[in-house]
């Protein structure tokens, strides 16, 4: 406790002696985070959301807590995770936008800018939206609110595709940023954007992302996010998706890494006809810990969501998944599913798993379940039959549970490179990249 | 190439085979038939080695050696191969990485090189034609989705593919309309050599008119009670196996 209120106090000390050479409306924002994180407690495993993933390290960890940047990078540093496909590619080192490191294309139809950029020019998209369709129910998204500085501004006008846009935060280590992302998607738009949050160097520190997703009616958003944090470095986000009416979402949430990390993702189907396919695959193996929040909203009539997440859980790993799915009074036709899946590989290792579903409407087609389990002993043998012995039948069972999540990437290069990390976390000696590279998965 | 001499097998505590005795010389095709139950299938698995069947007493010996002795793998490195009845579905495996994975084990088993996916890719496109299947077939997941003649024509491609010395073939026909028969039939018949010996196990005559053994056995409550040439096979089909079981009953007196 008494950890938790010096931690308090250093975040507090840190936005006292903050800048503020924002728009009013800007700093507004930065306002009402700060009173709101002085007013509310650490998540607390008492508090249902937080009840499997404790986040004292979190909160404990001495980081440097001023906003200000770490160790300039140069592209070789960040090629690991870079998206040659995208036509636009921004890049942000500890929270700071990195303009050496960012790509624009030629000829775009979309208008994507730095956050800070955008906010400074007075964007009225960016101040329509920023911030306006998230509630900081918690100190860390208050945080995020009280530190905002920078992260990708993606605005797709009417009508237009804006292909693939990487957005790209990488952490250097010692110290904690506060990305914010804003997406919009103006009627009939269409976009994909990958979002990765990554670690050079190997060092604990903290990513605490929000990012902020409006859909309006018939847009197409594909997101992407991958969280490849460090082994040490804690990571908590959560995406904020509104969509409107005939719009469609598609979602992957794919988790690598990361000693804590944490994904929100929250979703209002505000419109009606709308399309949700949510997905995700988490790793955790070692002393890792991964969590998956999600809630979906149905709240309009006729509102499609599909919800299918997928972890594999080996060493002391743990997973956690939380789903809500919520069909409102008045949203009828409602078709939802919602299935977690996981694949347990060692005594130690575990998962908690809690996929729910409050219905308020009574003309609707609902399911949802989990599985835990293994390798099962059938499919083991049929891979002993043709030659292949039980320790690489598992390995490549286990790949191929993750690659029916990886199957539906869209971006080649990201798809080959995460499969490529399965393989090296869960194909064993003598998985080489050839090999990797031939796991394809399933149309 | 095998030689299976009284064999006796249990599956959770009970009987099913009670003492078989089976010489099949290489390049042979021999016929197992046999009403349901009467352990056809269990005498097929315990070939490839499947763990849930005892073998409680008899031996089992192939190119000399104590099949029994060795695990699933090894067996099927060695040259053993089993088309399963109902072939297993695993999802987000994909054919082409599954073929050329257990392709590889068996030849570093024999000493060969492995072979790279271009290599790889020759080898089966040729392997292919034989079954009538498509190119994208290998890009999907082994079995999953298949239809019953997919899952069946898969079976005889990989056994084209890892190339067996000892093939059992389990129920192949089962499930097959008449123009998926003819396909999977002409896969096995284009397999059959003098080097790779067959034991084709079916419930239906029908099978043994595109496929025809050289041998035939009847298989009744866990043992063989007849065997004979293909004629057999034809009289079974004309007079059931009421017969044979009456004559087994007499001879048992």
């Amino acid at each position: 406790m008494m950890e938790g209120q010096r931690a308090k106090d250093r975040y507090l000390q840190a936005l006292e002696r903050r800048d503020s050479a924002w728009p009013d409306w800007a700093e507004a924002i930065r306002r009402r985070g700060a009173e709101r994180f002085a007013q509310i407690d650490w998540p607390h495993h008492r508090q249902e959301a937080w009840r499997f993933t404790d986040v004292t390290p979190v909160v404990e960890a001495e980081f440097e807590v001023d906003g200000r940047a770490g160790a300039e990078l140069e592209r070789p540093d960040i090629g690991e995770w870079a998206l040659d496909e995208a036509g636009a590619e921004l890049v942000f080192v500890d929270g700071h936008y990195a303009l050496g490191l960012s790509r624009y294309g030629t000829d775009r139809t979309d208008r994507t800018y730095a956050l800070s950029a955008a906010i400074l020019a007075g964007n009225p998209v960016l101040r329509k939206h920023l911030d306006a369709h998230i509630e900081a129910t918690d100190a860390f998204l208050a945080l995020n609110a009280a530190f905002l500085r920078d992260g990708a501004f993606v605005h797709v006008p009417k009508g237009a595709d804006a292909g693939l846009i990487h957005v790209l935060h990488v952490s250097t280590g010692k110290r904690a940023s506060h990305p914010r992302n804003l997406i919009v998607l103006e009627r009939g738009s269409a976009c994909r954007v990958v979002e990765t949050y990554a670690g050079v160097g190997g060092r604990a520190y903290l990513a605490n992302a929000v990012t902020e997703a409006v859909l309006e009616a018939d847009a197409r958003l594909d997101y992407v996010k991958v969280v490849a944090e460090s082994e040490e470095a804690y990571h908590l986000g959560t995406t904020q998706v509104v969509q409107g009416r005939g719009s469609g979402f598609q979602s992957n949430t794919i988790t690598l890494g990361g000693r804590i990390s944490r994904s929100g993702l929250n979703v209002a189907l505000d419109g009606e006809a709308a399309e949700s396919f949510i997905r995700g695959l988490y790793l955790a193996d070692g002393e890792r810990l991964t969590d998956n929040a999600l809630f979906v909203d149905h709240a309009r009539p006729r509102c499609l969501s599909r919800v299918a997440y997928r972890g594999i859980l080996d060493g002391s790993g743990r997973g956690v998944f939380t789903g809500s799915v919520v069909v409102e009074r008045g949203a009828q036709k409602t078709d939802s599913n919602q299935v977690n899946n996981n694949l347990v590989l060692s005594d130690s290792a575990r998962v908690d798993t809690k996929p729910q579903l409050r219905i308020f409407a009574d003309d609707v087609k609902c399911m949802h379940g989990a599985t835990i389990g293994q390798p099962s002993a059938e499919s083991i043998y049929y891979f002993k039959t043709r030659g292949i012995d039980e320790a690489a039948a598992r390995r490549m069972l286990t790949c191929g549970f993750a690659a029916e999540i990886l199957g539906h990437l869209q971006v080649k290069s990201l798809k080959d490179r995460l499969t490529r990390a399965v393989f090296a976390r869960f194909g064993g000696k003598g998985a080489g990249e050839d090999a990797a590279a031939e796991t394809r998965a399933p149309q | 190439m095998l030689e299976i001499q009284g064999l006796h097998v249990t599956v959770e505590g009970k009987q099913i085979l009670r003492g078989i005795d089976l010489r099949v010389g290489a390049g042979e095709v021999h016929a197992v038939m046999g009403p349901n139950g009467s352990g056809k299938s269990t005498l097929a698995q315990v070939l490839a080695g499947h763990e849930a069947y005892e073998v409680t007493s008899g031996t089992v010996t192939y190119l000399g050696e104590d099949l029994l002795g060795l695990p699933a793998e090894e067996r099927a490195r060695r040259g053993v191969f089993l088309a399963f009845q109902y072939p297993v579905e695993i999802p987000g495996v994909t054919n082409a990485y599954f073929l050329q994975s257990a392709l590889n084990e068996i030849r570093k088993s024999r000493g060969e090189d492995e072979l790279d996916a271009m290599d790889f890719q020759q080898l089966i496109e040729e392997k292919m034609r034989l079954v009538q299947l498509e190119e994208s077939f290998l890009e999907r997941p082994v079995n999953d989705g298949f239809s019953g003649g997919e899952k069946k024509r898969n079976e005889i491609l990989q056994m084209a593919v890892l190339e067996p010395r000892l093939a059992i073939l389990d129920e192949t026909d089962s499930g097959l309309d008449i123009d998926a028969l003819r396909v999977v039939s002409a896969g096995v018949n284009s397999l059959r050599s003098p080097e790779r010996s067959m034991i084709v196990v079916t419930h239906y005559q029908r099978l043994l008119n595109y496929i025809v053994p050289d041998f035939l056995h009847v298989l009744y409550k866990g043992r063989i009670i007849k065997s004979g040439g293909k004629d057999l096979a034809l009289e079974l089909e004309e007079k059931g196996y009421d017969w044979i079981k009456k004559e087994a009953k007499e001879r048992a007196k």
